[in-house]
């Protein structure tokens, strides 16, 4: 056996299956011998030209193996310094695809690459658009204390933002960084006032945050807020673990990622429910009629006053 | 595992944690098979019922919690009581139309303990011997008729 062939082994077997593994697989055989370069080996898995790309660093991103030769995590620092995941996976020669990344859907995503450099540059591109998108959700999980999701990404476009113990408010980021759809959820008579006259003078000159504390009249506890949320870090999970659905009796669900929301209305009943729990009881209350425009209403499981849901997010 | 099965493993979990006082649920048989479950119950000191010991059976469908259970008394000792049939069925409310999914094992128990605690008389409810001859097995397919809060 050739070292070319040795090399070969190291390049397909499963062992070698981290990057520097990997590495010290080849630099041992590679070790002394100058006659064999890394171009020279060709492999089922990928092809030499996909390996010298990945060797010649690109300004602001960094190349990692995932399982195998064929699946690699990209990380880019954007303008602002932020940092992004990206996946791609080599479906074949000049075939790129991204497989996941932490931005919102968009067509690109789906678009086959011929090489590297051709992909981080439309990711790039993308990227560069979005920065108003990134300001706003950062600037809010920086200043607020977001209930869901529980591990914000910038792949999700919308926050429930803590106001008060009972009520949350929701509020989605336009890809150009506007806020919309926002809507209070739980026991929000006390707030709903304040949130209608808030939108119709919303301040366009400010970012989100600042308006939802001028809004809210948040101004003087706004910072207390997230020191508070910091200071209680550390039993945070504990805090979370306790809020469970009142129908399915857990805190995470399975197939989807949403957690227990305080959605009855009233001020006296603290249980909190899955929206998709809460919509699958109501639908079978009406003997398993879904309703015509998407919102269910009926009593609380709990405190059998009216309750209503939707069955969207 | 199933929302059900997901929802009856933390039911049973804490019923066998901390189980309400005189209720005590067999949970190598439920953990066993968790659609049928066997509770054992004994008579509040200080009722009519004390010093007795009763067995409650509860089926549950995969749709539960949407889908109140199926609770029965069986054994040899059915309680003598205006709303327990002597096949074992019970007239109570919250086990078919006002089931709620809030509900649980333990808040259905317990409802048991205080219907059967509040009892002024030991009878059988007056139509018993013609609904036990006359009643499907499963109580939930009773058409159910509340006659009175009071017990």
């Amino acid at each position: 056996m050739n070292k070319a062939q040795c090399l070969r082994n190291v390049l397909e077997s499963k062992e070698f299956n981290t990057l520097p593994i990997f590495l010290k697989g080849v630099a041992s055989l590679i070790d002394g011998d100058e006659s064999i370069k890394l171009e020279s080996i060709s492999s089922y898995l990928v092809d030499s030209q996909f390996l010298s790309e990945l060797k010649d660093p690109i300004h602001g991103v960094d190349f990692a193996f995932g399982d195998s030769l064929r699946d690699v995590k990209c990380t880019l620092k954007d303008e602002e310094s932020r940092l992004h995941e990206l996946y791609i996976t080599y479906e074949g020669v000049k075939k790129l695809k991204i497989t996941s990344g932490d931005i919102p859907y968009a067509p690109f995503l789906d678009q086959c690459f011929s090489n590297v450099e051709e992909l981080v540059g439309a990711f790039f591109r993308h990227v560069r658009s979005l920065q108003s998108y990134f300001y706003e959700l950062e600037n809010i999980d920086n200043n607020c204390v977001i209930l869901d999701p529980i591990k914000p990404t910038f792949k999700d476009n919308f926050r429930n933002i803590r106001i008060d113990d009972k009520t949350w408010l929701y509020v989605e980021v336009t890809l150009d960084g506007y806020p919309s759809n926002m809507h209070l959820i739980g026991q929000s008579e006390v707030w709903q006032g304040k949130l209608q006259n808030g939108i119709l003078n919303w301040d366009h000159d400010k970012n989100i945050v600042e308006n939802i504390t001028s809004i809210f009249d948040l101004n003087d506890h706004s910072i207390s807020y997230k020191s508070l949320s910091e200071a209680i870090k550390p039993c945070d999970a504990e805090v979370k673990d306790d809020i469970i659905c009142g129908i399915c009796f857990c805190s995470e669900l399975p197939d989807n990622l949403s957690v227990p929301q305080p959605l009855c209305q009233n001020l006296n009943c603290d249980v909190h429910f899955h929206k998709s729990c809460l919509f699958q009881w109501l639908v079978a209350c009406e003997g398993g009629r879904p309703p015509s425009f998407g919102i269910i209403n009926g009593s609380c499981p709990t405190c059998l006053q009216p309750i209503s849901c939707s069955n969207n997010n | 595992m199933s929302p059900s099965e997901r929802r009856l493993q933390k039911e049973l979990m804490s019923l066998m944690k901390e189980p309400p006082p005189g209720v005590t649920v067999d949970g190598d048989q439920a953990s066993q098979n968790l659609t049928l479950w066997t509770i054992h119950m004994e008579g509040v000191p200080g009722t009519l019922y004390e010093g007795e010991k009763f067995e409650l059976q509860f089926k549950f469908t995969n749709k539960y919690p949407f889908d109140s259970p199926e609770v029965t008394f069986i054994g040899n000792n059915i309680p003598v009581h205006p709303h327990v049939y002597s096949n074992g069925h019970i007239c109570l409310s919250i086990l078919t139309d006002d089931w709620s999914p809030a509900l649980s094992v333990q808040s259905v128990c317990l409802s048991i303990v205080s219907m059967l605690s509040s009892c002024k008389e030991k009878k059988r409810p007056p139509d018993n011997s013609f609904y036990v001859k006359t009643c499907n097995k499963n109580p939930k397919k009773t058409k159910w008729w509340y006659h009175d809060d009071s017990v």
